[in-house]
């Protein structure tokens, strides 16, 4: 997910928490729907948010940590649209390349960019280091699952400045990682 | 005495020894306003030196001091009364464009530089920004109340400078008047130094391949002040033609000092996926980046586009790659994964494994064996 993407998500989330009918916070573990016929467990603790093709999940500062799930169609307007075909090399190369032309980063640094097995189907696994082109900003670290079946690209993807805000949720993060799933219509295994 | 009265000072002197090159305006005399512009002018020009401050401070500023100094040296023959009043700085970014601020600084962004295939066609650029400076062209809003909005976006820095830079950088106060006469002064200084008067309206030929190729040229900062490109490059034509013709190009040299901003602006395009800024920056023949590897730019970035066509003329573009440099790796991966794509199993395997013999340990291994183990025997 680009920045602008995130900034984005970001403010949604934070106009709508007046609106207590999109919001719901997970007393316990739950299990529940997220976009294109998938599902995964949300943690105890967290809010959470489904509005069409995105979820967005929380626990205390959407501006310090937050995880999203997007399903990215495959059919858009903009010159870098996937399809089917692609590899999930190549998808990880998409969000790559979103986040470099998002302008935000002055520098955007691979950590770890390889295959992974994704609810149950080939994926990758995307760790970023984001450095802001203002140095006082905080510099931010994300985590992405990627898999490309059915409608389109579904990313999970962990995002929090990096050190301990980063550090501190990633496990519950990787949970959640395991817990997703698509139905079998949205299965389809991609290239 | 702070910087911003020095350079007052300088500009003074430099305008005062350098009448005949501002026949149009003399900066100091001839308005009724005098004292309103002035303290105007002195505000703008803290503005930006707070501005200059910012970026100096940033991870925006490129930090190749060698082409810096080139651009500078550039830009001081161009305007050799204004030497060390003007100040050319450059910034690492892949975007196409270049601004002035009123106190003389160039900004020239890495992603211009790829268009540019010689010198004298960097000069028209320099002349073109440099005439802004020296006709004060910042003071032609009277109000700085437009010029502080946008410096304003930069006071407290608190938020991502990125695109508040951009939108600085369009400088779309200036009319197209303006930019006519920007242009016309421009090319004034690039005969005078003793460039090829033809390779001005060759410059903006570049950057309108650029701007076709990724087909935004509305959305592109440099152009969206500047009058119609078309109608730029027959103005330049009409020029030269009232000149001799000849002079310097300054190729080699060109080609030679800007040749790691040139190839890093490429990968970043690579990188972004902008196909059709890699296909117009490989319009310029340069000896600098192997054709082999050119062949492999050329091929990724049809690959990207995939529209009609896109991907037989990736894959004859790798092929080519690969004959021109059989040791290079990153052809011998894309043509094996085009091979994949399109079910030609046993090719795909042929060339991603020999892709994994080349790279060595390449970072991208993990995703290659995984693809190998997918391919069916």
């Amino acid at each position: 997910m680009s920045a602008r993407r995130c900034a984005t998500v970001v403010v949604l989330a934070l106009a709508s928490c007046n609106s207590e009918s999109h919001w719901k916070r997970a007393s316990a573990p739950v299990h529940t729907s997220g976009p294109g016929a998938s599902a995964l467990d949300v943690p105890a603790g967290w809010v959470y948010t489904l509005d069409g093709d995105r979820m967005f999940l929380s626990r205390d500062n959407p501006a310090v940590h937050h995880i999203t799930l997007q399903l990215q169609r495959h059919e858009k307007d903009d010159d870098r649209t996937t399809d089917p075909a692609q590899s999930p090399a190549e998808l990880a190369e998409h969000v790559i390349a979103d986040i470099k032309s998002s302008g935000n980063w002055s520098h955007v640094e691979v950590l770890e960019n390889g295959p992974a097995t994704v609810a149950g189907l080939p994926g990758c696994r995307l760790r970023l280091r984001l450095d802001a082109r203002e140095r006082k900003q905080a510099v931010t670290e994300s985590l992405d699952y990627l898999v490309g079946s059915g409608p389109g690209v579904y990313q999970l993807t962990y995002l929090a400045w990096t050190g301990q805000h980063f550090e501190r949720d990633l496990s519950v993060f990787e949970e959640l990682a395991k817990s997703f799933r698509l139905d079998a219509a949205a299965a389809v295994t991609q290239r | 005495m702070n910087a911003a009265r020095a350079r007052a000072l300088a500009l003074a002197l430099a305008a005062g020894a350098a009448a005949c090159h501002t026949v149009q305006v003399d900066p100091f005399t001839g308005r009724p306003e005098r004292a309103a512009l002035e303290k105007d002018e002195r505000k703008l020009w803290e503005q930006a030196d707070e501005f200059d401050r910012a970026v100096a401070g940033s991870r925006w500023l490129d930090r190749d001091e060698e082409l810096r100094a080139y651009l500078q040296g550039v830009l001081d023959a161009l305007q050799p009364a204004f030497a060390g009043a003007m100040r050319v700085e450059v910034l690492d970014s892949p975007v196409v464009n270049a601004f002035t601020l009123p106190n003389g600084t160039i900004y020239v962004h890495t992603g211009i530089l790829s268009y540019f295939g010689n010198e004298a066609q960097l000069a028209a650029l320099l002349g073109h920004e440099s005439a802004h400076f020296t006709q004060r062209h910042a003071l032609e809003r009277r109000t700085s109340a437009e010029n502080a909005s946008l410096f304003a976006l930069f006071g407290g820095l608190a938020l991502p400078i990125g695109a508040d830079l951009l939108a600085l950088s369009s400088y779309s106060g200036f009319s197209q008047d303006t930019e006519r006469e920007a242009d016309r002064l421009g090319f004034d200084c690039l005969v005078r130094a003793g460039y090829d008067p033809a390779e001005a309206a060759q410059a903006f030929r570049r950057l309108l391949a650029n701007a076709r190729a990724e087909g935004e040229e509305a959305g592109q900062p440099f152009f969206a002040s500047h009058p119609a490109l078309e109608e730029r490059i027959e103005s330049f034509g009409e020029l030269a033609r009232t000149r001799p013709g000849g002079g310097e190009r300054g190729e080699e040299r060109y080609l030679a000092r800007t040749a790691l901003a040139r190839r890093q602006a490429l990968e970043a395009d690579l990188e972004r996926l902008k196909h059709g800024s890699v296909l117009a920056a490989l319009e310029v023949e340069d000896t600098r980046i192997s054709p082999a590897r050119a062949a492999y730019y050329r091929g990724e970035a049809y690959r990207m586009r995939a529209q009609s066509g896109d991907l037989e003329r990736a894959e004859q573009a790798f092929r080519q790659a690969i004959a021109l440099d059989p040791v290079l790796a990153p052809p011998e991966r894309a043509l094996g994964r085009l091979c994949l794509r399109s079910g030609r199993a046993p090719e795909a395997r042929e060339h991603l494994q020999r892709y994994l013999v080349l790279a060595g340990d390449a970072p991208d291994r993990a995703y290659v064996e995984a693809e190998l183990k997918g391919i069916p025997p």
